[in-house]
């Protein structure tokens, strides 16, 4: 029996053998004249229009403006043992562009609620770790860079195949976790997004990347978590890949010029350990993990090194205020490190020769007005490179179906050096400026 | 989205406006009385709250609550029933005489469950003119303030002890004074007071008396801003006192899953 069919296997057996709960639709067996729903469907969605224009601040590009509509739409069907969501999103894409699954579909879902917990099944999200804005120990779903940096951690998450099975017992719960598929970070190779020189990632060689979606590359991870008095502690263990590509350069040697590109992915396990303590009106949160790489001894230049990685931070709700504030600080060790190695992987992408990375996110976000008027202020400064991403947002609920949104976004580099040597000081151009105005049902 | 104390913001509320078969001329005791009759081992409430702003918009919030003392320990868990933007997200609070409280929050749109801090007694409750502070600084307790009857009169048809309440301290209130039934001893309307300037900052009007488990509760509960630019309209839907209530909804794996 392979490791497949024995994955299946156990998974039909947890379910022949669990016994189904009952589901609640509040405290609906509390008060008597609302009977427990038995199955139901739940339609909601939300359509927008949104004017999104780029900030000339560098006075060489014209200023371009886009019209973007969207529309969302979400289907929730929830019987007694089960649960089954549908989360869909339309917005126009050019004839030439391909729709793929991905583009279309956000959430595929199937919930089942047994007696020690509940199963999950589908194409979906998940967020591990416990910091806010950022994580450390977040390893299921790769990040989408190829439209920005986006301050909602969740929208640039990039859904993915998971079989998921979540136990609760007391003040203790767990989740094991496999997926049949490698999904790595989305990056853009050209265009204002490009993460790097488009010269130089013109010479990638895509013939050579592999097919990760093939069992081959499937992955587990497992969350362990106790709820304490004040705190919360967990466990996190997570065997795959690393979610960035490994960049591996053929080189010409009589001119030292690269010739072409190609990307490989390096397995590797993160072990680590998460914890959030409330004191106050202060919440304290950190990650501390470990990266072990196939690569154990940093010798190859092409896979990753092993590194440490770590996040503290802490939110604060401001007295006499509706001001709440997060700031975190989240990085990397890299060990082994060897910056005389130009074309090792873990080079390439240090800030000024440098094994390790930092980047501080703060933000904060008010209430005002009855609610009736949202905002939010954010920075993320990688301190090493001097770059930074900031926003600026203001939202105002003219009812609960009805809200208008401006929304600032700043890309750029503290100290600008002729070398650019961060993504956030290549998309210096990019700062943009957008008004949604989004109807809810 | 604030939180945390929708209980101390219910069980004052009932405080407010509820009854004992308990009376007494002074105010220190009436208070003593009322503290008294609140002391339920559990409750469930199902609310609609409506905020209206000056131009008499409306927004309604519904959300269900849950409370329970078991071995001394408060425990609370409420859910959200609409808009939908915040529909089932849940809270679950324990709270200790000794140590600062554990607050969770599950928001369905993560599917994730996060523990949070306290958030502050002063901030507005979901948006409305309600605050966490002022009930939980609440001068109903005989050792928190000091209690007068300053006058009798009739109010809402009922004949009304007129209570004067100034806080000891750490309360955003300078004073409250709170118009209670003598007959149902139930409270009728509160005023509630700048604490450095003496002005009236806001009121709370009571209605729709209802008689439950042996105590009076008021219905309708309408809170207006004394600028007049907006008021709240909090209205119990269904409430049950002093039943039991399955212990396992007080839990962590409850708030992620809505299973028990």
């Amino acid at each position: 029996m392979n490791k497949h069919t024995f994955v299946i296997i156990t998974c039909l057996l947890c379910l022949a053998i669990s016994t189904p709960l009952p589901a609640q639709e509040g405290f609906s067996d509390i008060f008597f004249d609302q009977p427990a729903v038995d199955s139901h469907i739940d339609f909601t969605g939300s359509v927008a229009i949104q004017v999104n224009s780029e900030i000339p601040f560098s006075g060489t590009k014209p200023n371009a403006v886009f019209i973007v509509p969207n529309a969302s739409f979400d289907l929730l069907w929830q019987e007694r043992q089960q649960k089954a969501e549908l989360g869909m999103s339309f917005t126009p894409k050019a004839l030439s562009d391909t729709i793929t699954f991905g583009d279309v579909f956000n959430l595929v879902k199937i919930t089942r609620y047994v007696s020690w917990g509940y199963i999950e099944f589908g194409y979906m999200k998940k967020e591990w770790g416990s910091g806010n804005g950022m994580h450390a120990l977040d390893p299921l779903n790769a990040m989408d860079q190829r439209n920005g940096i986006r301050f909602d951690l969740l929208e640039m998450k990039i859904p993915e195949p998971m079989l998921s099975f979540n136990i609760s017992q007391g003040n203790f719960s767990g989740e094991l976790v496999y997926k049949p598929f490698f999904q790595p970070n989305l990056f853009s190779v050209t265009g204002r997004w490009a993460i790097a020189d488009p010269a130089l990632l013109a010479l990638i060689d895509y013939s050579t990347i592999p097919d990760t979606h093939t069992l081959e590359y499937g992955q587990g991870g497992i969350r362990l978590r106790w709820h304490a008095p004040r705190i919360d502690l967990g466990i996190i263990g997570y065997y795959g890949f690393y979610p960035q590509s490994a960049f591996r350069y053929t080189i010409d040697y009589s001119t030292f010029a690269v010739t072409s590109i190609s990307l490989d992915y390096t397995r590797g396990a993160l072990l680590g350990i998460e914890s959030t303590l409330a004191a106050g009106p202060l919440t304290f949160m950190t990650e501390v993990g470990m990266w072990i790489s196939e690569d154990y001894k940093g010798v190859d230049p092409q896979a990753y090194n092993n590194k440490a990685v770590y996040q503290i931070g802490c939110d604060y709700q401001i007295p006499g205020s509706n001001l709440v504030s997060t700031i975190q600080l989240n990085g990397q060790y890299v060990f082994d490190f060897d910056a005389t190695d130009v074309f090792d992987v873990d080079t390439l992408q240090a800030y000024g020769d440098k094994a390790y990375v930092n980047n501080l996110l703060v933000a904060v976000d008010g209430r005002w007005m009855s609610e009736r008027l949202a905002t939010q202020i954010g920075l993320i400064w990688n301190i090493e490179s001097s770059g930074y991403a900031a926003f600026a947002s203001g939202t105002w609920h003219v009812d609960d179906n009805i809200e208008f949104n401006i929304k600032a976004t700043f890309y750029g580099d503290f100290k600008k050096t002729a070398l650019i040597d961060s993504i956030y000081e290549r998309w210096d151009a990019n700062d943009s400026v957008s008004a949604t105005c989004t109807y809810r049902f | 989205m604030k939180n945390r104390r929708f209980r101390w913001c219910f069980i004052v509320l009932i405080w407010l406006c509820s009854s004992t078969l308990f009376a007494d001329d002074t105010g220190s005791a009436i208070m003593a009385d009322l503290a008294k009759a609140q002391r339920h081992t559990s409750s469930a409430m199902e609310l609609r709250m409506t905020l209206i702003d000056g131009r008499d918009e409306q927004r309604v919030r519904t959300l269900q609550t849950l409370s329970l003392s078991e071995n001394g320990q408060q425990k609370s868990i409420t859910v959200f029933l609409s808009p939908a933007a915040v529909k089932n997200t849940r809270f679950l609070t324990f709270e200790y005489d000794d140590k600062a409280d554990d607050q969770w929050i599950y928001l369905p749109s993560l599917g994730k469950v996060k523990r949070i801090a306290a958030s502050e007694r002063s901030g507005s409750f979901m948006g409305s003119d309600f605050t966490y502070a002022d009930m939980a600084s609440t001068t109903y307790d005989v050792d928190e303030a000091t209690h007068t009857c300053i006058k009798e009169e009739t109010y809402q048809q009922a004949h009304c002890l007129v209570i004067e309440s100034i806080p000891n301290d750490g309360s955003d209130y300078g004073k409250t004074i709170t118009w209670v039934d003598r007959d149902r001893l139930v409270a009728l309307k509160v005023e509630f007071y700048d604490k450095s300037s003496d002005e009236l900052l806001k009121t709370l009007e009571c209605s729709a008396i209802d008689y439950v488990s042996q105590s009076h509760i008021a219905r309708h509960m309408v809170m207006t801003d004394a600028k007049g630019n907006h008021r709240t309209l909090l209205e119990i839907l269904q409430i049950r006192i002093d039943i039991p209530i399955n212990p396992n909804y007080f839990t962590v794996s409850f708030l992620e899953t809505g299973r028990l």
